[in-house]
């Protein structure tokens, strides 16, 4: 079996007094979609945080392309921290693109001053990726001239710049009407079946069911439940998933 | 009957000179002013508490301090441990410390103004903590602490005119000069106040112009706009290619 892209063991994290993370294990294989599903402040985003050391753990071990980003309760620092973060890219709920930045300059920008990519070069790769989120054509346009759904496709570029070996998103679709939504999904979709390892935080159900090979279910900082999207969706073992479930497949039934 | 009692010609040399110290004053207070403001906001966001504390109690100080009794302390005053400043000196020492402790909380605020989750993409891409400032934070802190910060410069140079209270060569001194040896203090002190005007206005302006510059997104290092110029001769390239191609064979 191939060593996990991602490998998570114990992980807790506690802020004060509040335990957000109760011990969550979970290994990413390469190429592997992982959805993780669970109510607001069930610890879903804070175990995507630790992943690239946004957020410090209190104990666990995390370690990213066999590379660890903690152990002991000691998490990378300086030139680690740095290399670590490159191997992950991110995508935030916020729609975080630099506003003082042109659409290509957020995308050639990082890969320019952190992987001192030649200018023409990074032009370039920026250019094809831009193609690749349909958005070649607003290369040269200024963030406050572009949707949401547009602005979290030009994160997507900008984080798929930096080559990285897995992909996490902390809810990229929160913020968005629901056409912009698509069209974060369907890029999304197609980053998966080109085989890009990603673990995906969402409240997007039905996408999460027809894009993961495999669902988690937090809840209180645990792992409650893992499995495939059949298993998950015509089988879940435990009544908060049920419950959960349930929630969130009411209204989109209507709505479609 | 002329309009002017006073002979304006013959005191040009002396104008000019007034005029030529009060802008040196204005730049080289205004430089000092600018560093001294980012050191102590610095200070001012550092975890440390010691040195977040040194930085509150300079801004603090300053804010509280009348500024002209912060120039005499300097010139006067310090003279009293042996330190004999020059008027010009002990002027743009002045100035720079006063107007550093206001730009201070100016670029504090334009960086802490600056989110949280711009930050933190910036960080998840990679990029080192000095990067993080210089690609990130900074440019976005300048363009949100311009405007205040161009009204301090104005500010600071309509506050060169204190010096006239220690001679320091500036405008206002001389037009004290020139009313003791004429006696018509109306006509003077109105002559010398539209020059401060006719420099105040157009630095305000210059200002504004800036501003709406920079908003619209102007690349403002050389390595961003080269990026900007290579995507265009890229893009154009790639229309050509697909369009003119055809026409071309």
């Amino acid at each position: 079996m191939n060593e996990p892209t991602i490998q998570i063991r114990d992980l807790h994290k506690s802020f004060g007094d509040l335990e957000v993370l109760r011990g969550v294990d979970l290994d990413v294989q390469p190429g592997e979609v992982v959805a993780v599903l669970g109510r607001s402040g069930s610890g879903k985003s804070t175990m995507l945080r630790c992943v690239n050391l946004l957020e410090t753990p209190t104990s666990g071990t995390i370690t990213v392309g066999g590379m660890t980003a903690f152990a002991d309760r000691k998490a990378a620092k300086g030139r680690d921290l740095v290399a670590l973060r490159r191997k992950v890219g991110m995508l935030f709920q916020g729609l975080n693109v630099f506003p003082h930045l042109s659409v290509v300059e957020n995308v050639a920008l990082p890969m320019v001053r952190s992987l001192r990519t030649g200018h023409e070069q990074a032009v370039d790769t920026a250019i094809q990726l831009l193609g690749k989120v349909g958005l070649q054509e607003k290369a040269l346009a200024m963030p406050g001239q572009l949707s949401g759904g547009q602005l979290q496709r030009v994160a997507l570029a900008r984080a798929l710049a930096m080559n990285p070996l897995a992909l996490l998103f902390d809810e990229p679709t929160s913020a968005l009407d629901p056409e912009s939504t698509m069209d974060v999904l369907n890029v999304m979709k197609d980053l998966s079946a080109e085989g890009m390892t990603m673990i995906i935080v969402t409240h997007e159900v039905k996408f999460a069911l027809d894009v993961a090979d495999t669902i988690l279910m937090i809840a209180d900082g645990k792992v409650i439940e893992r499995g495939s999207p059949a298993q998950i969706a015509e089988n879940p073992q435990e009544q908060l998933t049920r419950k959960f479930l349930a929630e969130h497949t009411k209204f989109e039934g209507s709505a479609a | 009957m002329s309009l002017f009692s006073v002979d304006w010609g013959g005191y040009v040399p002396v104008l000019v000179d007034g005029l030529v110290k009060s802008v040196q004053l204005t730049a080289i207070g205004f430089v000092g002013a600018c560093l001294v403001g980012f050191v102590v906001a610095v200070l001012r966001m550092s975890q440390n508490r010691v040195i977040k504390a040194a930085g509150y109690l300079y801004t603090e100080l300053f804010k509280n301090l009348p500024i002209i009794t912060g120039i005499f302390i300097i010139y006067f005053g310090l003279t009293g441990i042996g330190l004999v400043l020059d008027a010009f000196t002990a002027g743009w020492l002045a100035l720079s410390l006063f107007y550093g402790a206001y730009l201070a909380e100016i670029f504090r605020g334009g960086l802490q103004g600056v989110s949280r989750g711009q930050t933190e993409a910036a960080r998840a891409l990679g990029l080192t903590s000095s990067r993080v400032l210089m690609t990130v934070q900074l440019p976005q802190a300048v363009r949100l602490a311009l405007p205040a910060t161009a009204t301090m410069l104005v500010d600071l140079l309509k506050g060169t005119a204190l010096l006239v209270t220690i001679g320091g060569g500036e405008l206002m001194t001389q037009a004290t000069i020139i009313t003791s040896e004429t006696f018509q203090p109306l006509e003077v002190y109105i002559v010398i106040g539209l020059i401060y005007v006719a420099m105040s206005w157009p630095l305000a302006r210059l200002a504004g112009y800036l501003e709406s510059h920079l908003r619209e997104g102007t690349a403002m290092s050389p390595t961003n706009r080269k990026l900007r110029r290579i995507t265009r001769a890229k893009l154009a390239q790639a229309a050509t290619a697909t369009t003119g191609g055809k026409v071309g064979r």
